[in-house]
């Protein structure tokens, strides 16, 4: 566990020491803010961030690659691969290091959303179950979307091609599977199964202020199978 | 020992990279497979659900989940309907949650567009459960198919003579020949062929169109007989005409004995297919899926159609103007705890429309069609009756004289609702006598309340001052500790074109108390009220009567007239003035319960059926939903079924942002756009400066 912490503190480090990272936080900030102000923000609407998590839904789908494309990519293309793979730390341990450093920065990333949350206090009397679980569920978004990221990350040595296939997975978890299931050619079951695995059906009820048992099931266990895959292909390193 | 060449190299590793990657693959199809095995068992048995809005927005209230807890026998929901829009989906969402909390009851969800093979199974299903009903139906249509087949026949083989006749050389009567032209013609497009095709589209149906079915069958029939009438007469005609040659007239009065027969098996089709009766309640259910996606709620004996369009009700726009209040209210909840609830009735209550002027609520003139319809598609028996006889439907939805006649019974065990309807006067001027069966009304009245029954009770406007003398219903509704001021008229004043006021007697309803289930759960509706009268409540000594007040007028500028029709010089009275006038009040007394209201023309369907700008509701929506949603809630009420009332949507809790002043909301926006990226920018440029330094 150590050599997990070990790996997530110097990835948080590297991150954060980025100023590339402060400019993803900051334009992220502007979207979220912009989008509450001209959405939210306004006489008689509703005081709640439903609106506002939905929309964060579709942009993480292009932040959350920003973040986790070098997180294996940048290593391989530098060969400080070697070394990590060489150091007394397993491959599971850095993988799950490498997740945990960018889902700490990806949190950090929704920090203006409880700005915006204490920013509806002084104006209304929100209903904070739908803001808490909402939060939760892009937590947990978001920890699916960077074990994705990780393991394309640990697939290329192309930062690029890192987040480009990152967005195509989720593109297709989301937006892929919408159109599939509003089709007439799909069989019932399929449309069926479609309808389980889509990314944003699974959080809608979240942002209601449900949260449904089968729902972070699905979060959990999709986020630990794509960091088994990210675990079995940094393992491939070996004996490719 | 084998020298490693490069080859051999190469080839090993390459084996070895197949036999690791197939571990690979092999370890991922196994993990995936965990993956969906786990996402299962949670999705089917592990499923709980946390509603964390404030007001449990998303979950069952306690009565449903008693009820659900307590349900005997298997029931089922089957939403027939399409999940395209979010709405559909939290409807959806909601019925799965029923079927959480019953091991009794079943939810199935079946798009009409998509799950054809799965709708029309279930249609088989509907089918089946009526097939006792419709069985005799069924034989009737096609047995009478097959005679009008045979009569389509045997006027086809008239032609051939009237062929003959008409040819005939020395025939020298053109009026004749003309008429032999006109009838060759019509039995010459006597085929079956169109009329077969016709009823195997309406048969063929996945359920059965049987009344188009009879409308196929009767409306040739009706046109055989009136033309062989007419047949008939022209042959027999014809014996004394000139110009026409014996060998004719022999013909034409055998062709009229072969058609008086054909005619009179006719007419006796004619009268067996009206007397064949689809049942009311298939054809209720084929209107309700013909016309719109619903949930069925259903057990062994009962179900109850539910209209999707009913699950939410989009709340007048001007209260959402006024009071920021939301746009649709959620009413799934309550419409299929109430369709379950209704369900259970053993005995469905007995609503009777008490009349006794021209015009009868019911049939196919009825002026409150609207509201009974609603009543019995919660299964409630409705029913009409006239103490004085008078304008009762006939049989071809005319009107017809008769006798007094006696009131309908209720079974033994069945509760009765009676609504008595106000009877206006053919002349104002002329006041209501007690000869025009109010104090049989009265009577009958009487003894009902006391075997346990109740009254909805119209009383209208007297303008006559009470000049008829003492009315029995008005003495028995002051027994009640409610005094209806019927010479009086309730006006406001409105001010309209250059300013001239102008006094005007409809009033609209948005406010309604919330102290009886009636009028809570009419929480964002409005109803209109156009010829009302004030009440006052006491406390009567001899009873002991509790009263709720159910409608309000308030208003600024209005007043109590006592007027008579047609007084042009009304104006503003101060004197009879007040904000709040009172006309309609629920009292209950030893479990026996009374609704009185002043307005009689309240839930006709003149104001239930109203759309916007004048137009039907068919075409707009209906303006003044309140007044049919009041009297369903009324005669609920009255039933002692106020657990089938829709509750007050839990949906009203939905917090708004406060009033902000053009200043205070700049402020915000430009700190939070410009702010907040600032700080991070900032502590980016703070982190580069330390680095650099470092």
């Amino acid at each position: 566990m150590n050599h997990t912490l070990t790996i997530a503190k110097r990835e948080l480090s590297a991150l954060f020491f980025s100023p590339v990272a402060y400019l993803v936080l900051g334009v992220f900030a502007f979207i979220a803010t912009g989008f509450f102000v001209y959405a939210t923000l306004g006489e008689g609407m509703p005081a709640e961030l439903r609106a506002e998590f939905s929309m964060i839904v579709f942009v993480l789908a292009f932040v959350a690659p920003a973040i986790s494309m070098r997180l294996l990519s940048e290593e391989l293309r530098s060969g400080t691969i070697e070394l990590l793979m060489s150091a007394p730390v397993n491959d599971t341990q850095v993988i799950l290091g490498k997740w945990l450093g960018a889902m700490v920065f990806y949190l950090a990333l929704l920090a203006p959303l409880v700005v915006l949350a204490i920013v509806l206090e002084t104006v209304a009397d929100p209903d904070y179950g739908p803001i808490a679980s909402g939060l939760l569920g892009l937590v947990l978004i978001g920890a699916l979307y960077m074990a994705i990221g990780v393991a394309v990350s640990a697939a290329t040595d192309s930062q690029l091609v890192a987040y480009l296939l990152t967005v195509l997975i989720i593109g297709m978890l989301t937006i892929g599977v919408s159109l599939i299931v509003s089709t007439d050619w799909a069989a019932p079951w399929l449309i069926d199964t479609l309808y389980y695995i889509n990314i944003n059906q699974q959080y809608s009820d979240f942002a209601k202020g449900l949260i449904d048992t089968s729902h972070f099931v699905f979060f959990i266990s999709t986020t630990a199978l794509a960091l088994f895959v990210a675990v079995l292909i940094l393992q491939s390193k070996r004996w490719r | 020992m084998t020298e490693h060449t490069p080859q051999t190299t190469h080839h090993t590793q390459a084996r070895r990279r197949l036999k690791y990657g197939l571990n690979v693959a092999v370890a991922v199809l196994a993990a995936a497979v965990l993956v969906v095995f786990v996402n299962w068992i949670a999705y089917r048995h592990l499923y709980q659900r946390l509603d964390l809005t404030a007001g449990q927005r998303y979950s069952l209230a306690q009565q449903t989940t008693q009820l659900l807890n307590n349900l005997k026998g298997d029931h089922e929901i089957i939403a027939l309907m399409r999940v395209h829009n979010e709405r559909r989906e939290r409807v959806l969402s909601l019925l799965r949650e029923y079927e959480r909390y019953s091991d009794q009851l079943t939810v199935t969800h079946i798009d009409p567009n998509r799950d054809i093979a799965q709708r029309d199974r279930f249609y088989e299903r509907l089918l089946d459960r009526h097939a006792d009903e419709l069985a005799p139906v069924r034989e009737a249509v096609e047995a009478h198919g097959k005679q009008v087949a045979e009569i389509f026949d045997e006027l086809a083989a008239m032609a051939a003579p009237l062929q003959r006749a008409m040819e005939h050389p020395e025939l020298d009567n053109p009026q004749l020949a003309s008429q032999l032209q006109q009838l060759l013609a019509w039995v010459g497009q006597s085929d079956s062929t169109a009329l077969n095709d016709s009823l195997a589209q309406s048969l063929d149906a996945p359920l059965p169109a049987y009344n188009e079915a009879l409308a196929t069958l009767s409306q040739p029939l009706d046109s055989i007989d009136r033309n062989l009438q007419t047949a008939v007469q022209w042959f027999q005609g014809a014996v004394n005409r000139q110009g026409v040659p014996n060998a004719v007239k022999e013909q034409l009065l055998t062709l009229a004995q072969q058609a008086e027969p054909l005619r009179q098996r006719t007419q006796d089709m004619l009268r067996e297919l009206e007397s064949v009766d689809v049942p009311a309640t298939y054809q209720r259910l084929r209107r309700d899926l013909g016309s719109s996606e619903s949930v069925m709620v259903m057990n062994d004996q009962r179900m109850r159609t539910v209209p999707v369009s009913e699950l939410y009700r989009d709340v007048d726009p001007r209260l959402v103007r006024q009071e920021g209040e939301p746009a649709t209210q959620f009413l799934t909840e309550e419409k299929i705890t109430g369709a379950l609830l209704s369900l259970r009735l053993e005995q469905p209550p007995l609503v009777v429309f008490v009349y006794t002027g021209q015009q009868p609520p019911l049939g196919e003139r009825g002026s409150h069609t609207q509201v009974a319809e609603r009543l019995r598609s919660a299964n409630f028996e409705v029913t009409q009756w006239n103490p004085t006889g008078g304008g009762q439907p006939g049989p071809m939805g005319g009107m017809q004289g008769g006798g007094p006649s006696a009131p309908p019974e209720p079974r033994e065990g069945q509760r009765a609702v009676w609504i008595l309807l106000h009877a206006r006067p053919q002349n104002p001027m002329m006041a209501m006598t007690a000869s025009d069966g109010e104090q049989t009304i009265v009577d009958h009245l009487n003894e009902r309340l006391a075997a346990g029954d109740s009254a909805l009770v119209m009383l209208g406007m007297d303008l006559t001052g009470g000049m008829g003398g003492a009315s029995p219903l008005r003495q028995m509704v002051e027994t009640w500790g409610v005094t209806p001021l019927v010479d009086r008229q309730i006006l406001r004043e409105v001010r309209r074109g250059q300013g001239t006021p102008q006094p005007v007697s409809s009033h609209i309803v948005t406010d309604w108390p919330d102290a009886l289930p009636v009028t809570r759960a009419l929480d964002g509706l409005s109803a209109v009220f156009i010829e009302s009268s004030p009440l006052t409540l006491r406390n009567p000594d001899d009873m002991d009567v509790e009263h709720w007040p159910l409608v309000k007028l308030r208003g600024d500028r209005m007043w109590a007239e006592r007027a008579s029709a047609g007084d042009d010089n009304i104006e503003y009275d101060e004197s009879d003035a007040a904000e709040t006038f009172t006309v309609a009040v629920a009292a209950e007394s030893d479990a026996k319960r009374l609704i009185v209201t002043t307005d009689p023309r309240w839930p006709s369907d003149r104001l239930t059926n109203l759309g916007y700008e004048g137009l039907p509701a068919a075409l707009t929506g209906v303006q003044f939903p309140g007044n049919s949603e009041l009297f369903v809630n009324s005669v609920y009420w009255l039933a002692g079924l106020e657990q089938m009332i829709a509750a007050s949507p839990r949906t009203q809790d939905i917090r708004r942002i406060e009033a902000m002043t053009d200043t205070k909301l700049i402020v915000y926006r430009w700190s939070l756009l410009v702010g907040m990226p600032a700080v991070v920018l900032v502590l980016g440029m703070g982190v580069w400066l330390v680095r650099r330094r470092g």
